[in-house]
């Protein structure tokens, strides 16, 4: 057990907790306040940058590990606050594709610096490994990737649950409806996008540190979608959702990878290539991953898990609330009702 | 300012494939205020038809880059047969997509079905990874690059050490097909002496082919020329658009998809199919996107499955600087972006260019939503 653990599933259960810290905090401007952003990427990016930098520039030691996940936490929550406020003027699909642009906008300035490691990436000194056994530096990333997702948890519980996260809530519901009733628009739009980009900026700090190498290609338009699809497939506005569909999606390919490896399914018939043409079931992952997306897209667009909530199942807390009038969703075909 | 003028011409030709592109981003945002994020591999789509459309057509020896070897090429016949069939596949397939994810979603909400389309937009990335290959395949050579206007020179009026007032070259064509001529040598560029090695090589070739029966002659370049490949993108363009303008203005489908675009259940009210005008503006979308397509492989000179994710999304922020559901302005955005970019690409630096382009996006939205030519979006409650 202990020689399986170690050198496999440690690495995974530090990705999947980041990963978990990621979504949540995507979930927090995606699922809770309804800001459509496709640059979630992005304030990863800038955390992790900021992270490494810290660690370089300190020469690896014990103080600059420490700053840098402040360093990460800071510079993508002041990014956060810095795209937040031209963005937030914007709504729906325009917000989606600004941030998207803010994402690349980020991708190709990094990719040119020379500071950053260009595409080639930032070696980023490993301070844990070189104290420490093998062994220790997995079990220090597993509690402190397990403690910052918790962390994250905790705090955007308490947000959503407190008078602010009515607010916000609110917004996502109606926006127009909650200004009426003062809530103030900017003000929490801004304060949700910081908060939200912050714990990415975090959730790279973890990641710069333990993986050692910062990459502009760990953060790709792609990676960007593939948060938003954890959310939307676990229910936007659900924590539990959030974390079940992050665990499902992140170890979907790896349990592949294990259970059927090097398995070959044929694809295609080619007769120019001899007859079928075989792929490894874990290349065909991701082309599963989309088509899972559109499906359910198709058959369940409130997401697998929709609003439902652990609370409410197991501790008998809140009572079901008796059906509560749903919003009018806005008509994707047409003009405007 | 020779040089701007060129990279004006060199915009001018990557534009013209931004606003193919984009025309099929504005229709669909236009008719059902969806971002088609699908829309970039459509074009993608429409390059690999045309691919496998030449290759059908006995194209397989005429492989890019190789033409210095045996001088062919296809020939225009092939190529606009392979934009032809590539353009109503495109049309075809981005109909199905339609029928199958989008329709279903067109009550759901905006995001929902934004979702969807970043779901068909992946699944065809990756798809095609699977079934075409990873890897970058070479285009087809299909036509020779010419460059307009030329004039012959004399052979013997060149002497060694003169300053040549133009650039020189050496072209050839085969009996078999006259009128295809190849690119040889450079002789000489434009303010530079010609050197006595290149008259050297030049003669040898003149001799070569004289011998073997084919036909060489020397040309000479003013400083501003256009090639025949700029001339058949733009002339693309501008039959695409005149088409486009006749379909939605003159025709009884037109009128129906500027009702559906204006309001969604008033038309559907007054009788019009709605299904049918969305499954058309799709089938034209990407109709133009698949010509799009198949011009620029030919133009790039290689294909891959990711090839419609940049330009997918540069041909949005056209669609967006032109005013997202004109379809005046999505040409206009796509051929300004494409100059814009070039002249970035030139004066300042070739490594910003996307940031550049994503810059302008967000300036746009934030100064003005509604673009250049498009209506300013109404806010009702």
């Amino acid at each position: 057990m202990n020689s399986s653990f170690f050198g496999y599933w440690d690495h995974h259960l530090i990705m999947v907790a980041i990963w978990i810290t990621l979504t949540l905090s995507l979930n927090l401007i995606n699922g809770f306040c309804g800001l459509f952003s496709l640059g979630h990427q992005g304030f990863w990016a800038i955390g992790a940058y900021a992270a490494g930098i810290t660690v370089v520039y300190s020469n690896g030691s014990w103080l600059g590990f420490a700053l840098s996940f402040l360093a990460g936490t800071l510079a993508a929550g002041l990014f956060g606050f810095l795209v937040g406020l031209p963005c937030l003027r914007l709504k729906g699909d325009y917000l989606a594709i600004a941030t998207l642009g803010f994402g690349e906008i980020l991708r190709n300035l990094v990719q040119n610096s020379q500071t950053l490691g260009q595409s080639l990436g930032l070696q980023v000194p490993n301070v844990v490994r070189d104290h420490t056994s093998r062994n220790g530096h997995a079990c220090i990333y597993l509690a402190l990737a397990f403690s910052v997702a918790s962390l994250t948890l905790v705090v955007l519980r308490n947000l959503i649950h407190s008078a602010h996260g009515r607010a916000i809530q609110a917004i996502r519901d109606d926006e127009r409806a909650a200004e009426l009733v003062g809530v103030n628009l900017t003000y929490y739009k801004m304060l949700v996008f910081t908060i939200g980009a912050a714990f990415a900026g975090l959730a790279g700090a973890v990641y710069a540190n333990y993986s050692t190498l910062v990459t502009p290609d760990d953060y790709s338009f792609n990676q960007g979608v593939l948060m938003v699809v954890m959310v939307v497939l676990g229910g936007m506005g659900s924590f539990g959702g959030t974390i079940l569909a992050t665990t499902v999606l992140y170890f979907a390919p790896v349990l592949l990878d294990l259970w059927l490896p090097l398995t070959r399914i044929p694809v295609f018939y080619d007769p120019t290539q001899g007859g079928w043409v075989y792929r490894e079931v874990k290349e065909l992952w991701q082309v599963f991953f989309a088509l899972l997306l559109i499906i359910v897209v198709l058959l369940r667009p409130q997401g697998i898990m929709g609003n439902w909530k652990f609370r409410r199942k197991f501790r008998g807390g809140e009572p079901p609330s008796p059906s509560k009038p749903q919003p009018e969703p806005e008509r994707a075909g047409g003009a405007q009702p | 300012m020779l040089n701007f003028i060129n990279y004006l011409l060199n915009g001018l030709s990557l534009g013209c494939i931004y606003a193919l592109i984009a025309v099929g981003y504005t229709m669909v945002y236009g008719i059902i205020k969806l971002i088609n994020f699908a829309h970039g591999e459509f074009y993608m789509i429409g390059a690999y038809v045309g691919f496998y459309v030449l290759i059908a057509l006995g194209g397989g020896k005429y492989v890019e880059g190789e033409f210095d070897a045996n001088g062919q090429d296809m020939g225009y016949a092939p190529l606009l047969l392979a934009m032809l069939c590539a353009a109503i596949a495109t049309g075809l397939f981005a109909v199905i997509v339609e029928r199958i994810v989008y329709r279903p979603l067109r009550k759901s909400g905006r995001i929902v079905a934004l979702l969807a389309a970043l779901g068909v937009s992946l699944f065809l990335q990756n798809a095609g990874q699977e079934l075409l290959g990873a890897k970058d395949r070479t285009f087809i050579h299909t036509i020779s690059t010419q460059r307009y206007p030329r004039w012959t020179v004399d052979p013997q009026e060149l002497h060694g050490g003169d300053i040549a007032t133009s650039d020189i070259a050496l072209v050839y064509s085969r009996p078999e097909q006259p009128g295809q001529v190849t690119l040889i040598d450079n002789v000489a560029t434009r303010g530079n002496p010609i050197s006595e090695r290149s008259l050297k090589r030049m003669n040898r070739v003149l001799e070569t082919a004289r011998q073997n029966k084919m036909e060489a002659t020397v040309y000479a370049y003013p400083p501003v020329t256009v090639s025949n490949r700029q001339g058949l993108i733009v002339l693309a363009l501008l039959v695409c658009a005149g088409a486009l303008y006749l379909i939605v203005q003159h025709t009884r489908f037109g009128r129906a998809m500027r009702a559906v675009s204006h309001d969604f259940e008033a038309a559907a009210l007054m009788g019009i199919n709605v299904d049918h005008v969305i499954a058309g503006t799709f089938f034209i979308g990407a109709f133009v996107a698949g010509i799009g397509g198949t011009l620029a492989g030919g133009m790039c000179y290689s294909i891959k499955p990711l090839m419609g994710l940049m330009p997918g999304l540069k041909a949005f922020v056209a669609a967006v600087v032109g005013g997202i559901g004109s379809i005046p302005g999505a040409l206009l955005g796509g051929i300004l972006l494409g100059i814009a970019e070039n002249l970035v690409q030139a004066y300042f630096s070739s490594l910003y260019s996307d940031a550049f382009t994503f810059t302008l996006l967000i300036l746009v939205l934030l100064i003005r939503p509604s673009g250049l030519l498009g209506r300013p979006p109404s806010d009702k409650v």
